[in-house]
């Protein structure tokens, strides 16, 4: 992608690194020998699960690990080795000769600074004049992409959305002309839209500066999309590495190749396909069953907050999810669609419109409304935060029959159990999880106990609300697998909610797009997530990096061309 | 804030502002009532107060009728009320002179040694908070942590004996007694007999502050910001200085606010250990006499106070977060 001298000599090197944390339970070795090399022009991407050590590296790099890390092995940038420096050394280091942007823009800004004194105060640790520095800061600023920079640089971070957040940790990086950028999972919290930008960003800034890029992320297509070698991570060690063509097209190692099958793809969007057939395909869609609809929106209308700062969340969303049906909403941050979710369960009020599950009208708080609730599933994103800790497993997946013993049929104890083990071998969990509290499970097992619970009173209706997107793939992988078994076991409607466009290809039958509170466009789930229709759906599709290079480049021009 | 009158207008601070106001002069109202219901509930009443344990029925229904006490009791509220409003918190007989007059005259000392107290305790305490938050698990935090702990358990009485005995007796370099002018200029000419009251009020506030110092920096240094200050070449000493105190600092100093009723009641204490005439002497000498519209008329003042100092603290935080003064939400 980019062109550098082939034997020009790397910015970075890196060679047998190995990083340990003294811990109570022992030394954790988390890199374990790790050797690589950044030319300056080119993008080395570290690639793995959480836990490979990718991110420890890259902080390895810059000394920003905690006091408990013991780091040995040589690292160089330049003629440095930042292992070797003193404080005074190491503070020329960062900021100038190296920039680091971070995974959480809502946070690496400091809440009470303007947003333009941040980024002169990189320029000031290295020794650029307080006047000299502020000019400069809204050069840069512009530089990123923020309109009227000069204004915008007194304003505060909270004032800046979590691109633009990004855009100015970008700034600060990039302000002393470094020779080495370190971007650790820069664009994970963010929309794939505004991702897509700040990857445009940080290419054009590598091409353009001649700057070296060690990016890490888990996302193989931001991999495809940016850069020109890879590193594959697994355990601490570098299992794999070499350009992006060869690595995600014929990977040689067994953990990549798992890795790279594991990640859901979208297939090409082709935008031009709209033909007279998908028209009858979606019109036939919502077909005439005997049951009733899993759950019926009519011009649901969602409102926070009362009065002058009311704030309509949802407006006007009419979708139906058929019995057995997998419906997926998918949407950016603040797009409505979580609070869509809340609504369907009653856990929202709906302002207006209505909201029918399984035939019946969610309104009020009666008896008849709790009964319906039972019938109702619910998994959340973050299961570490939606189970109890002080459960076990096997008593969290049994509480919905405490709760409506009457939907349940007052099983006993002996009853019950039975049948929490019946749910926990439906969601693949061995039978001795049922006696093991949360925190003795990974993030994928939690993940499938709470979908157990979902299903303990058999809903006819399951709500999923991100539920695959704290997962690495492989894990997400899992996760997936076990919902597709259990739905045809069970055969619940289901509406599965997901900012990923891969995911929700995977698993749902017809997909809605949301857009600040409203349904864009929605349709069977090829025809919406490759050759959507309306405008803001083509834009969401083709913003998602393939994990194909060639297929992605192809996206790109798609999308430049579109803008 | 240089805001036109529309923006000011329809600035979430200023609803807030007005909001929060609106919150606090209803709590006052409240506190009215109660005093109000207090004073009603009086032994005898105030006739009885003022006629003394001598008279005879005939007198109070004479005295009763000619002060309205035999009016209606909203209607005796509105003028105990509009008698408030003019200044006039009744009259204390164990005295003989109108209950504002003794407050008035109690209240500035008050307020002088708390405010110095309270001076000392934040100018000490917050950087001490701040170091040993900087300093974390080494010898310094845990020293001063176990000497914070230690002061923060003493009883304000004992610690002040201790400094009695400690200064006065053994090396006799600071009298035991608080300065006993009438009026703040006098109190404020004898500045050596004011040290030990002011020391014993403000160390057990430094052991508090100190603590609420040293974790609100330690949970700043944990957060992405210092992170991302550190990797662009800023000092450790720049981090502290230039990003995390004033995030840290501002909830604390908001804190401060809050204080109003623990103020009081160290000194009370402070008060009558070094005979200092000033509130808290007198809240103690009118309970000792059961002088009731006095103790009820100081009750009226700190509670003001305290509902005040609130609402100070929150309009401070909210002034001071530029999250909250550019608009809330």
């Amino acid at each position: 992608m980019t062109t550098a001298p082939p034997n020009s000599p790397a910015t970075l090197r890196i060679r047998d690194l190995r990083v340990d944390f003294a811990s109570e339970g022992g030394t954790v070795e988390a890199v374990r020998g790790v050797t690589l090399d950044v030319a300056p022009g080119r993008v080395l991407a570290l690639v793995g699960e959480s836990g490979s050590g990718k991110s420890v590296t890259a902080m390895s790099v810059l000394r920003l690990l905690p006091r408990t890390a013991r780091t040995t092995g040589t690292i160089g940038v330049g003629d440095q080795d930042p292992l070797a420096l003193d404080a005074a050394g190491l503070r020329t280091l960062r900021g100038g000769r190296v920039g680091m942007v971070f995974q959480e823009p809502m946070t690496a800004l400091n809440p009470s600074m303007p947003v333009g004194a941040q980024v002169a105060e990189a320029l000031r640790n290295h020794g650029v004049a307080a006047a000299a520095a502020d000019e400069r800061a809204v050069e840069l600023l512009e530089e990123v992409g923020i309109p009227d920079a000069r204004a915008r640089s007194r304003r505060y971070p909270h004032e800046f959305s979590g691109g633009q957040r990004q855009r100015v940790v970008i700034a600060i990086a990039i302000a002393c002309e470094p020779e080495l950028i370190i971007a650790d999972e820069p664009t994970t919290a963010l929309d794939v839209t505004v991702q897509a930008e700040i990857l445009d960003l940080l290419r054009r800034l590598v091409v353009g500066r001649g700057a070296a890029l060690l990016l890490i992320t888990h996302n193989m297509g931001v991999v495809a999309d940016i850069a020109d070698e890879v590193c594959v991570m697994h355990h601490g060690l570098v299992v794999e590495h070499g350009p992006i063509a060869r690595v995600l097209a014929e990977p040689e190692h067994p953990y990549t190749r798992r890795l790279l099958a594991a990640v859901p793809v979208l297939p090409e969007p082709a935008l031009d396909a709209v033909t007279e057939a998908d028209e009858v395909v979606e019109a036939a869609a919502p077909g005439e069953d005997a049951a009733p609809d899993a759950l019926r929106l009519r011009g649901a209308c969602v409102d926070y907050g009362r009065g002058v700062r009311r704030f309509r969340a949802v407006h006007g969303v009419d979708l139906t999810v058929g019995p057995r049906e997998i419906v997926g909403v998918v949407g950016e941050s603040g797009s409505g669609k979580s609070t869509l979710a809340r609504a369907a369960v009653g856990l929202m009020p709906l302002s207006e419109g209505e909201a029918v599950v399984l035939g019946e009208h969610l309104r009020g708080h009666g008896r008849r409304v709790r009964a319906l609730r039972a019938r109702v599933g619910i998994v959340f994103q973050d299961p570490a935060g939606s189970l109890d800790p002080r459960m076990t497993v096997g008593q969290s997946v049994a509480e919905p029959f405490r709760m409506h013993p009457a939907v349940a049929g007052r099983p006993g104890p002996a009853e019950r159990r039975r049948r929490v083990a019946e749910l926990l071998d439906a969601v693949r969990l061995p039978a001795g999880t049922i006696d093991r509290f949360p925190h003795e499970l990974s993030g994928g097992q939690r993940q499938r106990v709470a979908l157990a619970r979902a299903l303990t009173l058999r809903p006819g209706l399951l709500i999923a609300d991100e539920p695959t997107s704290a997962l690495d793939v492989s894990v997400q992988q899992q996760v997936l697998d076990v919902l597709r078994d259990v739905h045809a076991e069970f055969g619940f409607g289901c509406l599965f909610i997901s900012h990923d466009l891969a995911v929700v290809h995977a698993i749902a039958d017809r997909v809605a797009v949301m857009r600040s509170g409203e349904i864009v466009e929605q349709g069977p789930a090829t025809q919406v997530l490759v050759s959507p229709r309306h405008e803001y759906a083509r834009r969401l599709v083709t913003a998602v990096p393939s994990p194909d290079p060639a297929e992605q480049r192809r996206r790109r021009e798609l999308r430049l061309a579109a803008s | 804030m240089t805001t036109t009158t529309r923006g000011w207008a329809r600035s979430p601070l200023l609803h807030y502002v007005l909001r929060r106001t609106g919150q606090a002069l209803l709590v006052v109202l409240l506190v009215t009532v109660v005093v109000f219901l207090l004073l009603q509930a009086l032994p005898g009443g105030p006739a009885r107060g003022v006629l003394g344990q001598t008279a005879t029925p005939e007198q109070i229904a004479a005295f009763n009728a000619a002060n309205g006490f035999d009016d209606p009791l909203p209607q005796q509220y509105l003028a105990f009320l509009d008698r408030l409003l003019h200044g006039d918190l009744g009259t204390s007989y164990v005295m003989n002179m109108p209950v504002a007059d003794a407050i008035g005259e109690r209240l500035p000392k008050t307020l002088l040694l708390t405010v110095l107290s309270l001076v000392v305790a934040v100018a000490v305490a917050l950087p001490l908070g701040v170091r040993q938050a900087a300093r974390r698990n080494s010898a310094f935090d845990y020293s001063t942590t176990t000497l914070a702990v230690v002061l923060y358990s003493t009883p304000s009485f004992f610690l002040g004996l201790l400094l009695v005995i400690v200064f006065s007796q053994w090396l006799g370099v600071l009298p035991a007694l608080a300065p006993q002018g009438q009026t703040v200029a006098e109190v404020l000419a004898e500045p050596k007999a004011l040290v030990l009251p002011v020391l014993t009020g403000s160390l057990v506030a430094v052991a508090t502050f100190s603590r609420y110092a040293r974790s609100s920096t330690i949970d700043n240094l944990a957060e992405d910001y210092v992170r991302t200050a550190r990797a662009k070449g800023t000092s450790e000493r720049a981090v502290l200085r230039r990003h995390v105190v004033r995030n840290s600092l501002t909830p604390v100093i908001a804190m401060l606010g809050y204080q109003v009723p623990v103020v009081f009641g160290g000194a009370l204490v402070v008060e009558q250990l070094f005979n200092y005439p000033g509130m808290g002497l007198l809240f103690w000498s009118s309970a000792q006499a059961s002088d009731f519209p006095v103790l009820l008329g100081c009750v009226l003042v700190i509670a003001v106070a305290t509902v005040a100092g609130s609402l100070l603290a929150d309009l401070t935080q909210a002034a001071v977060d530029p999250r909250t003064r550019g608009g809330l939400r």
